[in-house]
This record gives structure tokens, sequence and C-alpha cells, in this order.
């Protein structure tokens, strides 16, 4: 019988677009080399509700004091606040894994689906802002998106959400977008990241 | 002359003296400097006819020099109509001029031009229009001249696309104005993005003499551009046009193979003036030009505009263009000046100083060509008795090149976009832009100042409103004003042979343009539309002015109570690929995508989706689906349905929520079950279905159609904004992958995997759901049976999906499992009679028509549409879905195939499929409600025009006790 934790059972929507890239896969960021990163297995989950902040707030964990903003645990977890109700954690570091169904939702308290609705694409290296701005409407200069800033826009004309957020020393955007385009947005990404590579 | 008679330095700021560049003109060799324009190098080389005008096919060379005309229109390789003045020369470049019939140079179409009286402005409406027939005789003359350069219908998709921009101020020229006003908004902080159409910065700097001495423009040019370079908080595009300006400083700009979106909250335009021509005969050969053109010629190029020069102008830009020819070695046989005497009498007296003649009072009147028309070769200069009227006596003047200025026309494009007023006062040919938006901004030329001081403290004084309104500065904002006068007031002089040209786009002369008035065309916008004057690559430019002018002589009324014509976006010829490069055309794939590519699938789409349709070659189309649905109803198969839209509903409230949403009532569904759900419109009409999963007490997962789901989901937020139920809503579609596992030997097939479901009838009957783990795999189980057989929808986080279809496979191969397509789904639901909602219904299709009665609850208040829905089905039916059978060998209709009722359309076949399970042909059609009854017949109209006849029948045509689906 396999398991849960037979992870083969678990695969990003993605994998076959970065066979030849395995930096793709590997949450190594070189500062000095624009890259893009599949986070998409990697731990989250996000829950909704007018109980959601106490729910969070029960389990010691600090919360970003308006929409649209992150703010990152002692233990890496990156908190984002998507609503006045709505929060999503995200596991940059984690290996373990989440199922679907394993999130209880409480009363007032909603569990998401994020983890399998969204693939987690992070981008990272220096040009960000303007490889984003072949993509998308909004402003991510540094100067008008710091970090801990997050967007809920269009990126190549799919619904995304760009945190901005430090992983290690880099400042990177993740990027959490339809699982089902998320092929189709790697593509996207990597095409406007030509230009600005080696 | 060639390229060792260049020019000296400093001369020939754009090129390259060490780096000799050859390509093609006409098929000669052609060497130019590396930095010259294709114009520049061809003018260097003796070669002054580039192209042939629309019309009369006349010699046509360069007139401004910067690409702001017409003249210049070259064809490239396989590009028509590139500007020559602009195009800097590359290796093996292959040009040729356009718009001539035999070759350039010997052109036989240039005897139009002698034909031109039979070819007034607007002929082409009056003349081919009758008798009956007679433009079918002259369309393909006609279309055969029209249009210019030629298109390389072979050419390959070139790579363009888009970036946005963002800065707090953007500058739009780099002129003095421009300069100045960057520097000094980015000397408090703000971020600027400068933005110059040519190759350099300093705009007129780069090549305007703005003195005597002729030193003043090199010095500020030197610090202006030094300081702009150095500066971190400029950024600089060079080559880039601003094409447009849209609602809230939305400018896109166009530079190379990207359109720039650029997003800023101050806006500064310092576009300039365009320099004017004189209207008189003969006035577009080669070797004349504005007084700019032949200054950028030597600035920029140093390439000699001629040997010997006549210099006519309106103001003193006129003398300061003869000094320079004159430093550079030009004969100036006289300066021509239209007005009475020089404003400024030191310039008058520095030029005559030199040595040249000043004619005051005067004009000329016609130049004169060399044969062909190749060229001018003198001039016939006339005194002023009136405006727009000369002397008869004749002074004929040799000379090879005509410079000339009747004045300046602000760049008004993008400001008057922008909504600006641009005003004309008759008084003193000066124009006036007002009425501009919050935060726009003009500043130098184009606002009217020309003297450099002034210019610079114009800009100056743009940037500081920028400042002040971006709270970076707030110091007193001071009016520039400028007493120079650059504008002659009538600079026409009519000639009663024509050829005295308005406008060079579209060789119109200045009796076009009164002859378009007595036609009754009084109104400058019906004039430019019957005449087509503004309406070339040009824009106007050069031809508003002199129209205005005309128009108002001819209807007796001034300048100012005609107007000019309106501009339009784009400011320059826009290439369609900028627009359409690199577009965006979002797909999404399930996550067992790859497994059906593997397996031979022919994807097609649904909506954004891409799904497979049947699994082998597009030959063997029909007897893979055949043999799909078989395979379906005699053992198993399996069906990727992860597109299904999904939605979870949660909270107190959420039996009540989906209770008012759907038809069905909900209130008492049980725990682990599923009810079929339809959804109607406010107006009644159904326009989604699904299913509904009773996943617990509170928690409902709703089925939707793969392009409908998205609606459905706005359709609940939007309810449930008004109503406030206490609820969560969640599209999940993405999240969860789902297949259908159908077929007599489904059971068997699940039964192979480990999970911790009882699968067995008792347990799991069908239209029950389940939650289970499936080999580990969290699941969701629902025995539906939308293609009539026993079957599992399995539904599983969409990680998890390509894991599960290969479980599935695995398990189902002694079983003789195969993946079927969309396309076989939809044979064996229209077997089993299920309607899909889009194809089988419309926009009127209310429950009743489709015998959904069943599914809309009576005993509850109220559900969205309830209360047209009992209206729409209270009032006398006309027409019915139904099924129809055919014999295999008639005719097959297609969908959409109309029901015919003696005279009358009665409806629609919407579904229709070749059954080997019948062994019929059986489909779904709108009838009239008189023969929706099984054993009536429907007539069909099929794409051979006959009707085939069908009979309408029960439905389901297969299992018509739907025992096989609750086995």
């Amino acid at each position: 019988m396999t398991t849960l934790e037979n992870f083969s059972l678990k695969r990003s929507l993605l994998y076959r677009c970065y066979q030849q890239q395995p930096v793709a896969l590997t949450a190594e960021i070189d500062p000095g080399q624009l890259s893009l990163h599949d986070f998409s297995v990697k731990l989250r989950y996000g829950f909704r509700g007018p109980q959601a902040h106490t729910v969070l707030s029960a389990a010691q964990i600090a919360v970003p004091s308006a929409a649209n903003n992150l703010c990152t645990t002692a233990s890496g977890e990156l908190v984002l606040r998507l609503s006045n109700t709505e929060y999503w954690l995200l596991h940059p570091q984690a290996g373990k894994q989440q199922t679907l169904l394993e999130s209880q939702s409480t009363e007032q308290c909603y569990s998401l689906f994020c983890q399998d609705s969204h693939a987690w694409l992070v981008l990272a290296g220096p040009n960000i802002a303007r490889v984003m701005a072949k993509l998308c409407a909004v402003d991510l200069r540094e100067s008008a998106f710091p970090r801990g800033a997050i967007a809920q826009t269009s990126v190549a004309r799919v619904n995304a959400i760009i945190a901005h957020h430090s992983f290690g020393d880099n400042a990177v955007f993740s990027i959490l977008s339809d699982s089902a385009s998320a092929s189709y947005l790697w593509d996207a990404i990597q095409d406007a990241m030509q230009e600005f590579k080696d | 002359m060639n390229n060792l008679q260049r020019l000296k330095e400093p001369m020939g700021s754009l090129i390259e003296r060490d780096r000799p560049v050859t390509f093609s003109f006409e098929g000669q060799s052609i060497v130019g400097l590396a930095g010259d324009s294709i114009a520049s190098a061809l003018l260097a080389n003796n070669q002054w006819l580039i192209s042939r005008s629309f019309k009369y096919h006349r010699p046509r060379g360069p007139l401004t020099m910067a690409g702001q005309d017409a003249n210049t229109l070259v064809q490239l390789g396989g590009e028509p109509n590139v500007l020559a003045d602009n195009q800097v020369i590359g290796a093996q470049m292959q040009v040729s001029g356009q718009n001539y019939s035999g070759s350039l140079e010997s052109d036989r179409d240039a005897l139009l031009g002698h034909f031109s009286r039979f070819m007034p402005v607007g002929f082409y409406y009056r003349s081919f229009f009758k008798p009956m027939g007679a433009w079918e005789k002259w369309e393909g003359f006609i279309r055969k001249k029209a249009g210019l350069g030629v298109l390389d219908l072979e050419a390959k998709p070139e790579y363009y696309d888009k970036e946005y921009l963002f800065y707090d101020l953007m500058v739009v020229g780099a002129g003095p104005a421009g300069l100045s006003a960057a520097l000094k908004a980015a000397d408090a902080g703000a971020q600027v993005l400068l933005v110059e159409e040519q190759r350099l910065l300093g705009g007129a700097l780069s090549y305007h003499r703005f003195d005597i001495q002729g030193q003043q423009a090199t010095s500020t040019l030197s610090s202006l551009v030094d300081k702009v370079q150095a500066h971190q908080n400029i950024q600089v595009m060079l080559s880039a046009t601003c094409n447009a300006w849209f609602t809230d400083n939305y400018l896109p700009v166009i530079q190379d193979k990207r359109l720039f979106k650029v997003r800023v909250q101050e806006c500064i335009v310092a576009s300039g003036a365009f320099e004017q021509h004189v209207v008189f005969r003969n006035n577009d050969l080669p070797g004349i030009m504005m007084c700019s053109a032949a200054s950028r010629l030597m600035k920029h190029y140093a390439v000699k505009p001629g040997q010997r020069a006549v210099v006519l102008t309106g103001n003193d830009t006129g003398y300061l263009t003869a000094l320079d020819l004159a430093e550079q070695g030009v004969q100036i046989a006289a300066v021509v000046d239209m007005r009475e005497s020089s404003l400024v009498s030191e310039l008058q007296a520095a030029v005559r100083d030199a040595g040249i003649e000043v004619l005051c009072n005067s004009t000329v009147y016609e130049a004169l060509a060399t044969k062909g028309n190749k060229h001018v070769r003198a001039v016939d200069v006339r005194k002023i008795s009136a405006p727009g009227e000369v002397a008869s006596q004749a002074r004929i003047i040799d000379c090879d090149l005509i410079c000339m200025s009747a004045g300046f026309m602000p760049a008004y494009q993008l400001l008057c976009q922008a909504g600006g007023q641009l005003s004309y006062s008759d008084d003193t040919a000066q124009f006036t832009l007002s009425n501009l938006p919050a935060h726009l901004h003009v500043a130098g030329s184009v606002n009217g100042v020309h003297q450099l001081e002034q210019v610079i403290k114009d800009g100056q004084r743009a940037a500081g409103v920028a400042l002040h309104n971006l709270s970076l500065g707030d110091e007193t904002i001071e009016a520039v004003t400028c007493q120079s006068n650059h504008n002659y007031h009538w600079p026409i002089f009519s000639h009663p042979k024509g050829k005295d040209f308005v406008d060079f786009d579209e060789d119109l002369q200045a009796a076009d343009i009164v002859n378009a008035t007595r036609l009754g065309y009084r109104d400058i916008q019906l004039v430019k539309r019957f005449s087509t004057v503004g309406m070339g690559p040009s824009q106007g430019r050069h031809s508003a002015l002199p129209t205005a002018r005309l128009v108002a002589k001819a209807t007796k009324r001034t300048v100012t109570q005609t107007g000019i014509t309106t501009a339009r976006p784009p400011f320059v010829p826009e290439k369609l690929a900028l627009s359409a490069g690199r577009s965006f055309n979002p797909v999404r794939f399930t996550s067992m995508h790859h497994r059906h590519i593997a397996l031979g699938a022919q994807m097609i789409a649904a909506g954004n989706w891409r799904r497979p349709a049947y699994y082998g070659s597009v030959e063997q189309r029909e007897q893979a689906i055949q043999s799909e649905a078989l395979q379906v109803r005699n053992k198993v198969g399996l069906i990727d349905v992860s597109t299904l839209g999904g939605i979870e509903v949660r909270g107190p409230d959420a039996a009540e929520f989906i209770n008012r949403i759907y038809t069905f009532a909900f209130l008492k569904q049980p725990v682990g079950k599923t009810r079929y759900a339809v959804l109607t419109s406010e107006q009644g009409v159904v326009i989604d279905d699904g299913v509904a999963c009773r996943i617990g007490e509170n928690h409902f997962y709703v089925t939707a159609t793969t392009t409908g789901v998205d609606q459905v989901y706005r359709q609940m937020l939007k309810w449930n904004a008004q109503w406030r139920l206490n609820i969560d809503v969640a599209n999940v579609t993405s999240a969860f992958s789902a297949v259908n596992l159908a077929g007599p030997d489904a059971r068997k097939v699940l039964q192979k995997l480990d999970s911790d479901v009882d699968l067995s009838i008792e347990a799991f009957p069908y239209l029950a759901c389940r939650e289970a783990r499936i080999e580990g795999i969290p699941a969701r189980l629902l025995r539906v049976g939308f293609v009539g057989e026993l079957g599992y929808e399995i539904h599983v986080p969409s990680s998890c999906g390509e894991a599960l279809w290969d479980l599935l496979m695995a398990a189902g191969k002694e079983f003789d499992i195969k993946p079927f397509g969309v396309e076989t789904q939809r044979l064996l639901r229209l077997e089993k009679g299920h309607i899909i909602v889009g194809q089988d219904t419309d926009s009127m299709s209310h429950p009743g028509e489709l015998s959904l009665n069943w599914a809309v609850s009576r005993k509850k208040p109220f559900f969205v549409g309830s209360r047209s829905v009992d209206i729409v089905m209270a009032q006398t039916q006309t027409r019915k879905l139904v099924g129809f059978t055919l014999d295999a060998i008639i005719e097959q209709p297609k969908e959409g195939h109309l029901v015919i009722s003696g005279d009358d359309v009665a409806g629609h076949v919407t579904s229709c499929e070749y059954s080997a399970s019948v062994g019929k042909c059986i489909g779904l059609a709108f009838a009239a409600i008189g023969d929706s009854q099984p054993g009536s017949s429907i007539s069909i109209r099929v794409d051979s025009g006959a009707l085939v006849e069908a009979s309408v029948v029960s439905l389901p045509f297969f299992d018509p006790d739907n025992q096989r689906q609750e086995l």
C-alpha cells in the first residue's frame, strides 16, 4: 500500500517544464542570476472567515495589520493577508506535505485550497521588477512595491497574487496563480526573462 | 559629392567617418557612413530622387530630414513605407523607391501629372459610380494604382512585445525645453523618463543656429546633455516615439520592436514645432526643403545640401540658415524674405555683411525644374503685391537648393488628444494651447516660446508645476513670455498652372482645397474628408495650417473661426505588430494532460481548457468515438473531467443558500447524497447545471459546467452580497482533478485499489457521494450517471490527479480499460437524453422547454429566476426539446440545422450522432409543440437542402429504465 507520504503521488503540474532546468526545483537562489523556481509542492494553506484572525492568533501566528501585506514568522513562514478575513500561510522551507482535505474548517474559519488551486512560482535575481513589467500592469519596483507588499492582479492575463518578500538575503517575488494555467504562465515568465539572462 | 566630400567636423554629429557602410538603392550599390540615414547617404551620393508622389508620381526628395513627411517613403526589403530620413543604413540593406511604373528615374505614370486638371479632388467619388457597372470596370485599374509599396506576403513573424514603465514624470521631447524640464525635476528628486523621437538629445540645439555667432546652441547643448546623461534620476529613451496621450497620463511609447505602456503622474510635452513650407508652384521638387532640413543635413550628417541656394523665409530662421550654409561653402544666391523687412536688423546686417543679397517683401512664385522635374534649377522671384498675390515682373535666379521657412506649427497632436484647445491669432499668426488636463503640461516652442533663453525657462517653469503636483517643490511659478514671431501670415502663392502643393502626401494643390469649399464643404473636417488633406502619413503636420488659411479665405472667415482638423492617436503610423506582439492567450491544462497526449488524444478547446476529444488519428475519428463508446457500454472507460467546475459552499446557511440558488429542493438533501442542480437566470432561462453533493450538514460541493463555472461563481457571490447568508463560497475548480470511471466493470476496477470506502451497491448506491482515500489520495467519490453506466466520478487534489489516472489505468488493465474523450462522452450522454447546457439550450430555454420540470421545486418559496420561470412556463409553449431518430442511411443532420414546420422554422437540431448502441442516428432538436409528442415526425433541412423526416421518440434512447447506471 502506498501512503500519502509517498510523494510520487503528489506532483507539481509544472514538473515537465523544467526537466532541463533542475535549478527551478531547488530553493537555492543565486542573487546574481535571474531565475524562476517552482515551489508548487511546498506546503501552503489558507483560511478565510470572520474567525480566521482569531484562529491564527490562537496558534501564535502573527498576522499583518492590513490587507495586501505579508509578514514572516520566526520559522520562516510567510503570512499573507489577502483581505480583512483571508490569510494564506506559505512554507518556503518546509518539506512536509499537507493534503487538501486535511485542513479542517471550523465555524467561521474555512480552510482554503491554495495548495492545489494555485501554483507557487518564485522569481528571483536582478531585474525581477522589469521582467514582471512585461507581464503585469502593476508597478512592482521596490519604491512602489516594497518587501512585504502584495498585489492581487493579472499576470499575462492570468489572475495572480504577487508577494514581494525576502528569501534568505534575497528579495524575490512569489507568484501564486491558477495551477491549471501554471505551465502557460511558466512559459510566459521564461519568455519575459530571456533578455535579462546572461 | 561623395563621402570624401563630406563637410568637416564638427559637422556630422551622427556619422562615423571611418566606418563606411554599403547598401543598395534601386539595385545600385551606395556607400554611406555608419550613422547615416538612408536619405543622407543617398544625398551624399548625389541621389536626390528618393521616391515618387502618391497621385501624380512626381519626383520627391527629402523635405524635413526628420521623418515628418511622406516624401521619403521607401521600400526596405519586404517592408514598405519606411521613412528614409529616419531609417539608419545597415550593411546589405536593399532599398528602393516606391510608387512608380517602370523605373524610379523613368516613371511612366509621371504623365499623370499632365492630366491633373482632369483629376480634381474628389473625382474618384464622382467619376466611377455610373453608369451602372462602371465601377466593376474601373476597380481593377484603380486598385492596381492604389497603395504605396509592396507587402511581403511570405514575411516571417518577428518578435514584438510590450512593457510597462512607471515614473513620476515623463518629458516628451529632448530639446532645450525638455532637457531643462527633466533636469529641474530630477534635481528635485523626481524619477524622470525623457523620451526623444530622434537619435540624439538636444532637439533644435543639435542643428539650429540660435545666434549670429553660432555659439549659443553648441555651448547650451553640451551643458544640458552632459548633465542629463549623468543624472541618476533621468532615464533617457532615444529613437522613441510617444504615440498618444490617454487619460491619466497613460502614454504608449514605441521604441524599436517594443511598445512601452508608460504610466506617470506628471507629463510635460516639449515636442517642439514643425517648420512650415511655403506654397508656390513646384514647391515639391527635389532640392527644395525646410531650412531645418538643410541644417540637419549639415550638422547631423555633414552633407552639403547644395551648391547655390535661395533661402525663402518669413522669419529670422532663414537668415540663420543662410549663415550656416554660407559657412559650409554653399553660395547663397539670395535670401528672399516675405516680410517687408527683417525684424532683427543686426541679423539682416550680418547676412548682408556675408555678401548675401536680401530681397524683402518678395517670394518665390515658381521653382523651375530640370528635365523630368528631377531637381530644382532656378526660381522665379517676385515682389509680393498683396497677401497671396505677386507682381508680374519676375526675376529668375539660378540655384540647386531652396530652403524655406514660413513659420512653425506647434507639435500639438498629443496635447489635443488630451483635450487641449489649439487657438490661432489671426493678427499675429501665432498659436496658443489651452484647456490642458491636470498633470499635463507644455513647454518650449510647442507652447509658442522660441527664444532659447525663454525656452529653457519655460521648461523649468513646467517642471516647477509638475514638482508642485508631486509634492517635491513649492516655488512660485512665473509665466514665461516670448516676443519673437516666427510665423508669416500668408505664405501661400497660388499659381494658375497649379502644382502649388499644400499637402505633399496626397498631391493636393491650393486649388484643390479651394474647390472643395466651392462644392459646399465649408467645414474644415468635411474639407479634410472630401479632399483627403491631412490624411496621409504626415497627418497634416504641414498641410493643416495652409488648409485652414485657404478654407478661411474661401469661406470669408478667419482661421480662428475655421479651426484645424482634429488630432487623434496614433501620432505616427504604428505597426500592427506592436499591438499584436506577444499577446497573452492563457491556456489551462488538467493534471492528466500529458497522459492524454502520450495516449494519442486529439485535443480540443473547451473555453481556455484543453480536453481530449478522442484517442486516435484524425482520419479514424468516427471509428475511435464509436469504439470508445462501445468500450464504456460493454467494459470500462476512463475520462478526464477535471475541467468541470467545482464550488465549495460552507457554513451554517449552506443548505439555505443552495436552495435559493438552484431550482431543486436542497434543504432536506441527506448528507452523502448528490442531487441534480439546475441554475436559472433571473429571466427564467437555464444557464447552467451540475451536481450538488452534500459533504456535511453545512458543506456542499457543487459541480458546474466547464465554461459556466466562472459565471456561476460570480452569481453566487453577487446573490450572497445581497442575502448576507452565513456561508463561504470558494471556486475550487483548479484545486480538484477528476475522472469518471464508467462502465459495467467500473466497480471492479476501483475495488482493485486500496481504499477506505465500501463500494457495494448497498453501501454506496447510485447518487451517493463519499469522502475516501484511494491509495492514500484523499478523494471525493460521486456515483452519477451522465453517460448512463455504472460510474464513479472521483475528485482528488489536482496535484494527485496524474497519479490517480495512472493508478486507475493500471488497475483497469485486466479489464481492458480504455480512455475515452469528450466527443465520446457527448455521444454517450446523448444516448441517455442528457442535455448539455449551452449546446442543447439557448438564451430562451426555460425548464419546461427542456423537460426539466422534475428538477424545479414548486414547494419552496424562492429560487433565483423562480418568478420568471413561473411566468414563462405559464404561457402557451411554442417549442420543446425532443429526441428524434433517423435511419442511419439517411443524410445525417448537423447541429444547427433547421427544423421546418410548414412554412415556419420551428427550431433547430442541437445534437445529432450515430449511435451504434441504438443502431440509428439519434439527436435532440427544438420542435414545434404540436410535433413534440413521441410518434410525431419533424422535418429537418440538411446541408444538401433536402428535408429529412425524423421520428420523435421518448427519451432516453438507450437503457430506458436506467438500470445500467444503478447497478
